[in-house]
């Protein structure tokens, strides 16, 4: 299940706040939280869901077991890894040992969220580690919390201690339901409008070989830098918005990254929480930047090695990794642009460098495509181009760029205080559209001919 | 105030959503041409199998309120930004409204143009090979191949590789290459698109009364020079309907576009005959005259309401035993002129081999029916294609 479903948005969406407003000072409202993660996760990946299961009980054991014996903490981490590991880079690594023995390669299909619940759980076991928050007790409690099915899938990663107090004390009302569903409608019509219609673009221009020419890769790229902003921004919004509802805050994860005049200054403004989690886990227990130089670049390399295979198992993800630590340690201690226009330029060029090595799949794809950047490519085909049913998605194109400039969130905030009534007539619009194109994705004509 | 629209909003979406499971289903989509989901596909069970939300998800969106228009306002907008950002010229004005249609002049709507394929290379190659294996099979049975150029095959277009490449002519040519020098080959004739436009409906695949009476006379004349069949029959009527269709390939934009109208011909001289359709004695004036009385056109892809279901086996016996026995491997686009043809024989036998039994015989029939004749007619998608069409020889 999706969030931008109809079955989500009309039918899972209101019965769960409805659940959750009715049962809110009652004592079982965990359980309601509990029924409603659980049952999303089913219903999203049922085959899996045994392996969340052993992940919370594990987790639960173990955060007890760590406030008890410091030591069981490394234990729980190499259990966590392995266990990521497995379904991150199992293909890889049997596929690899079965074309040697001439055997039929394996297909492990990866859990759904599995990077983001083990992250979450490596997240309260470090906690209670550090002493920041003591072993949760409430089975229950806990399995809300590394299973709350607006985080479960593809985060924001949020910590423990920030669901405990919520739970303390939900507040949910009308004010934070209607707040939590403009944020809702916003990340919804994000998603629907024009993250899905970048992938229209993306995936053809990314499969057109010879005939990928300046103008074509050009569009390609472009629609790439705008996909994978307003995704995973729509998905986080959504999360963020259903959240609301309930009157839980999960923090924001992203602040207009595509506004950063530098590189060090984009990674604070994106993907946040996974930032948070890789420095506050992983770059500052080892040292973080109060070390020497060389173990500094050591910590980074290690820091960026780890974000780049987490977000996924084939050599592209490390070169990556890779790229942006070069980058970061070379504003950091060689050279910075200091006039803030040319550093958005230089950086937004940067950017986009990096999500080409994300999305390319060989070496030579990349290098296939950026001598079509260069003009260096195949002659424009506008027929081809035209075939590809990819031009009439430019007004799109236009708009998300454009909107990219516009803080639409901080705009929502102060605009809903003075005019309410017309930034919900907006949404509510919006969120109009956005059902009319999920259904006209279902509309397939039965292409017979002879009927 | 303020905060009470989205909770507002948030209860309709509930009522709305749940009321889609309530409220009678359709079952077919006549638009799209297909069964709709309904609640009967959903399965408690299917929770384990890990279905569910994607069943009710389909039901939702396939049962969704005025769904037709809701799809029809998102391809009014696609096909008014297509029309102004999609347009170009080659040998001809076009533009392409969705990556399988294209507009030409005058609203004339044709699929995508034959890109090189490899795969699709081997099938027309072997569809050459097929029929060339059933003339050496039955060395007393004369061949022939029939099918109309559509403008897809010919568009000009040219690409940076093959795969960009307009290939239409080229699959043509690893079809025929195949054929033994025994086998008679022959096609509508298609020069540029004034020949579409005269032969061709606007926003369906297949060809109009004009385009087939075309057909029939080169069919009569083409079999005429080995046998004695009669010329070609004259139009003794033209028969034009008011009703407005727009056809299978206009669905695939969400039946936008211009419109056709449905037209027929009553030729001259066609003779006491008796048709038998998958077993039953049938009347193929009857569904016509029905189509015309009605006063309810369906609107969409009328062609197959007025000419006919396609049948896997339809028998004319026009009585005429001086006259050659005649089998036919059809599709749709024979529908037209069957009757017509079928007058210039004895017996016509016609098979959709789309929808065949499974013990089909190639060798009952010519034995049956004392076949003399072997017409292959159907167009590009079937003949060059369509591995349903290979024709058993077990």
């Amino acid at each position: 299940m999706e969030f931008n479903s109809l079955f989500f948005v009309f039918i899972w969406l209101p019965v769960f706040v409805l659940a959750a407003y009715l049962t809110k000072n009652q004592p079982f409202y965990k359980y309601i939280l509990f029924l409603f993660s659980c049952g999303f996760y089913i219903l999203s990946d049922v085959k899996h869901f045994p392996l969340l299961a052993g992940m919370v009980i594990c987790t639960y054991l173990f955060g007890i077991l760590v406030s008890k014996r410091k030591n069981s903490y490394f234990l729980y981490l190499f259990i966590a890894v392995i266990f990521l590991s497995f379904f991150k880079y199992g293909n890889y690594v049997l596929n690899h040992f079965s074309s040697y023995f001439s055997a039929s390669p394996l297909r492990l299909v990866m859990p759904a969220g599995i990077s983001f619940y083990v992250f979450t759980a490596i997240s309260y076991v470090s906690d209670c580690f550090y002493g920041t928050v003591s072993a949760e007790k409430d089975i229950v409690l806990l399995t809300d919390h590394l299973t709350f099915f607006p985080t479960v899938i593809s985060g924001p990663i949020h910590r423990y201690g920030d669901f405990k107090k919520y739970m303390e004390e939900p507040c949910i009302n009308t004010d934070s339901i209607a707040n939590g569903m403009r944020r809702f409608v916003l990340g919804l019509g994000k998603k629907t409008l024009i993250a899905n219609q970048m992938a229209v673009i993306v995936n053809k221009v990314f499969s057109a070989d010879t005939e990928l020419s300046f103008l074509l890769a050009w569009y390609g790229l472009v629609a790439l830098v705008l996909q994978m902003y307003y995704d995973f921004s729509s998905y986080s919004d959504m999360a963020i918005g259903i959240a609301k509802m309930i009157g839980y805050r999960v923090p924001e994860n992203f602040d207009h990254p595509y506004l950063a005049t530098s590189f060090s200054e984009f990674w604070k403004k994106w993907h946040i929480s996974l930032t948070n989690w890789f420095r506050n886990y992983v770059y500052i227990p080892l040292g973080g930047n109060r070390v020497s130089l060389l173990r500094w670049m050591r910590n980074m390399l290690i820091v960026w090695l780890l974000t780049g295979i987490w977000h996924g198992s084939t050599f592209n993800f490390v070169i990556w990794g890779l790229y942006n630590c070069f980058i970061l340690i070379f504003e950091r201690k060689v050279f910075r642009v200091g006039n803030p226009f040319l550093g958005w330029i230089i950086t937004m060029v940067l950017i986009a460098g990096g999500w080409l090595i994300f999305k390319t799949s060989s070496l030579t794809q990349l290098l296939v495509f950026v001598k079509a950047l260069a003009g260096r490519g195949s002659p424009l085909n506008m027929f081809y181009i035209r075939s590809l049913d990819i031009l009439y998605l430019l007004p799109f194109v236009l708009v998300a760029g454009v909107l990219l400039f516009v803080p639409l969130v901080r705009i929502s905030e102060a605009v809903k205080e003075r005019f309410s009534v017309l930034y919900d007539v907006f949404l509510l619009a919006l969120l109009i559209m956005s059902v009319v194109f999920i259904i006209s994705g279902s509309y397939s004509a039965f292409i017979y001919f002879g009927f | 105030m303020k905060n009470k629209l989205p909770v507002f909003v948030l209860i309709v979406l509930f009522f709305l959503g749940t009321g889609i499971f309530v409220f009678p289903q359709n079952e077919v989509s006549v638009s799209e041409k297909r069964n709709l989901a309904t609640n009967e596909s959903i399965k408690a069970g299917d929770i384990l199998g890990g279905s569910f939300s994607a069943n009710v998800e389909n039901v939702m969106k396939d049962q969704f309120y005025f769904r037709d228009s809701i799809t029809g306002f998102y391809y009014r907008l696609k096909t008014i930004l297509n029309r102004y950002l999609g347009s170009g010229k080659s040998s001809i004005d076009y533009v392409y409204l969705n990556e399988n249609v294209i507009e030409l002049d005058d609203g004339y709507l044709i699929n995508n143009v034959l890109f090189y394929n490899e795969e699709d290379l081997d099938i027309a190659a072997s569809k050459g090979y097929n029929l060339n294996e059933v003339d050496l099979k039955y060395p007393e049975i004369k061949t022939y191949v029939y099918f109309p150029t559509r403008m897809e095959e010919i568009l000009d277009v040219q690409g940076n590789s093959p795969e960009t490449s307009n290939y239409g002519l080229g699959y043509r040519e690893a079809f025929r290459i195949q054929l033994n020098p025994n086998i008679t080959y022959g096609s509508l004739k298609m020069d540029g698109i004034e020949d579409h436009k005269a032969y061709f409906y606007k926003s369906d695949f297949h060809w109009n009364h004009i385009g087939a009476y075309e057909a029939y006379k080169d069919i009569v004349r083409m079999i005429g020079q080995d046998f004695e069949i009669g010329d070609p029959k004259e139009i003794a009527e033209e028969i034009c309907y008011d009703y407005e269709f727009r056809g299978n390939i206009s669905s695939q934009i969400g039946h936008l576009g211009e419109a056709d109208h449905i037209c027929d011909y009553r030729l001259t001289d066609i003779g006491e005959h008796t048709l038998i359709a998958d077993g039953e004695e049938t009347d193929l004036s009857g569904v016509k005259r029905e189509y015309a009385e009605s006063g309810n056109s369906s609107q969409y892809s009328d062609y197959d309401i007025y000419f006919g279901n396609n049948y896997f086996e339809r028998i004319f016996d026009f009585r005429q035993p001086e006259r050659p026995n005649i089998l036919i491997f059809a599709d749709s686009y024979t529908n037209v002129y069957q009757e017509w043809l079928a007058s210039h024989f004895n017996k016509t036998v016609i098979l959709d081999l789309r929808t065949r039994p499974e013990d089909f015989s190639l060798d009952y029939y010519v034995q049956q029916y004392d076949i003399d004749i072997f017409l292959i007619a159907q167009p590009y998608h079937d003949l060059f294609f369509n591995g349903d069409m290979f024709i058993p020889l077990n």
